[in-house]
């Protein structure tokens, strides 16, 4: 299926918010934090060049889908080391769903290998969701950073559909979800950025 | 009149290959930029500019007007204007070496060492390259590959007065870079380079290794680029986001040798050039900011 010009400026934007991020937007973070954060626009950035040159067909490559779950599971990784201080069982804990995710999705049939990642994508999803809504309530952050929380909601979206749409539990075409997937992506790029500056 | 240039304007702008030239031009830009920056002489920048448009544009003229013997037996190249009879070759060759010439000419009257480098190009490129090796081996592209290189060496060379590390380490990620635009292109295009009776690498040496060698040069090309920044001494910032570009063409590339399939090889075409745009982009942005 080939991309409409305006889906491919938007992943053309993407790219380039993404790359703005990882070259200017991470000064004050701490070692570990930048290199996570690094991770996830990185990924945000690869992808979007990707799709724009190879399509959306990408999407449905195994290796594809194992990798772009570490976007939320390094964002989310990269909060927790950044505004909490014992991370280490947070990190533990995503590291072996990651691990089981992976094996699960490549050893495993059916239902429970399409739907591995959808844990994963679940529990980094719940951490970007919730801690800077916690963090605010706390008064340990402005309000601004529930920006992230905003950008959790709409990648846990594109997270579902793709999901759904591995499965064929989908009540909207495939043609559809490619249609708004390029905006989606692009606004969870925008409010993860604006987010990050209140970090 | 104005139809007439109009339709004269169409038929000759192809002949320049515009996008490649404006790649090499912009890594020209980069060189001159990382020694001289920011660029305060704008007389000195433009006449650069110009030169090396002018170089660059003339040796692919040049080249078109050697090669359309073999483009007229190329599916894809065939309906170029040469090719299809629609210009006239005596025309274009004497094109090509006016625009060359008028290129050397400034280039040499900016200063000799850029000038001295322009004309290397221009010579790998025309008679190394085109006249001599393309024909005879798969390894020409290694000489269209240090044509390739000479651009952004001239810019820096024009920058700092004399060759550095630097500069070399520019030509050499160019050169390292080559194989994986050219080697993918003509895997892609196989058939038409068997028709055209021009040795390449799938053709000599087979898909695999070919696909094997795209692999290395990139990683070649990515080691070179990355120890390019660092030596200009570009903040941290760009470092990261060349090692995350670099991770994409690698990936592609080991998927293209692991998984190949004619998808991968062609977002492999795409994304090395995507990946050298990107690359000069950021050293003249991490320049100009110090």
């Amino acid at each position: 299926m080939s991309i409409a010009i305006v889906n491919r400026i938007i992943f053309l934007l993407t790219g380039i918010l993404a790359g703005y991020e990882i070259v200017a937007g991470m000064d004050d973070f701490s070692d570990l934090g930048t290199a996570m954060f690094t991770v996830s626009f990185g990924l945000l950035l690869l992808a979007s060049l990707l799709l724009l040159l190879m399509g959306f067909e990408i999407m449905e490559n195994d290796y594809v889908a194992v990798v772009t779950s570490l976007v939320p599971v390094s964002l989310s990784l990269g909060l927790v080391v950044e505004k909490l201080d014992n991370f280490h069982n947070y990190a533990i804990l995503i590291s072996v769903a990651f691990i089981i995710a992976v094996f699960l999705r490549f050893f495993s049939k059916g239902k429970i290998a399409s739907l591995s990642l959808g844990v994963l994508h679940l529990l980094s999803g719940a951490v970007i969701f919730i801690l800077p809504i916690l963090l605010y309530a706390m008064k340990k952050a402005d309000i601004e950073i529930l920006f992230i929380s905003l950008g959790g909601i709409l990648i846990g979206i594109g997270g579902v559909f793709l999901g759904f749409l591995k499965i064929g539990k989908m009540t909207l075409r495939k043609e559809q979800i490619h249609n708004f997937f390029p905006m989606l992506m692009f606004l969870t790029t925008v409010l993860f950025i604006l987010g990050l500056r209140t970090v | 009149m104005k139809t007439l240039i109009k339709h004269k304007f169409k038929l000759y702008w192809p002949l320049i290959k515009s996008l490649q030239t404006a790649l090499l031009l912009i890594t020209g830009i980069t060189g001159y930029i990382s020694a001289k920056c920011p660029a305060k002489n704008v007389n000195e920048f433009v006449i650069m500019t110009v030169a090396l448009f002018l170089t660059v544009s003339g040796s692919t003229i040049l080249n078109m007007w050697y090669d359309r013997d073999i483009d007229a037996k190329m599916n894809r190249t065939k309906h170029r204007p040469l090719p299809s009879g629609e210009l006239n070759p005596n025309e274009v060759l004497i094109l090509g070496l006016i625009v060359s010439f008028v290129g050397l000419a400034l280039a040499f009257s900016l200063s000799f060492i850029f000038g001295a480098v322009v004309f290397a190009g221009l010579f790998f490129d025309v008679v190394v390259y085109t006249i001599w090796l393309k024909r005879r081996t798969a390894w020409s592209i290694v000489w269209g590959g240090i044509s390739g290189g000479m651009p952004i060496l001239a810019g820096r060379a024009l920058g700092l007065g004399h060759i550095d590390w630097i500069g070399i380490l520019f030509s050499l990620a160019i050169l390292l870079w080559i194989p994986t635009h050219i080697l993918t292109f003509s895997m892609k295009y196989f058939e038409d380079y068997q028709a055209a009776g021009v040795p390449t690498f799938p053709s000599t040496y087979g898909n695999r290794k070919t696909r094997i060698i795209i692999a290395l040069s990139s990683l070649g090309a990515a080691i070179a680029i990355a120890t390019v920044a660092y030596g200009l001494g570009l903040s941290w910032g760009y470092l990261r986001l060349f090692a995350v570009l670099s991770i994409g063409i690698l990936g592609l590339a080991a998927t293209s040798v692991y998984k190949p399939s004619e998808r991968v090889n062609f977002g492999l075409f795409k994304y090395a050039s995507l990946y050298m745009l990107g690359s000069m982009i950021m050293i003249i942005i991490g320049m100009m900011k110090g």
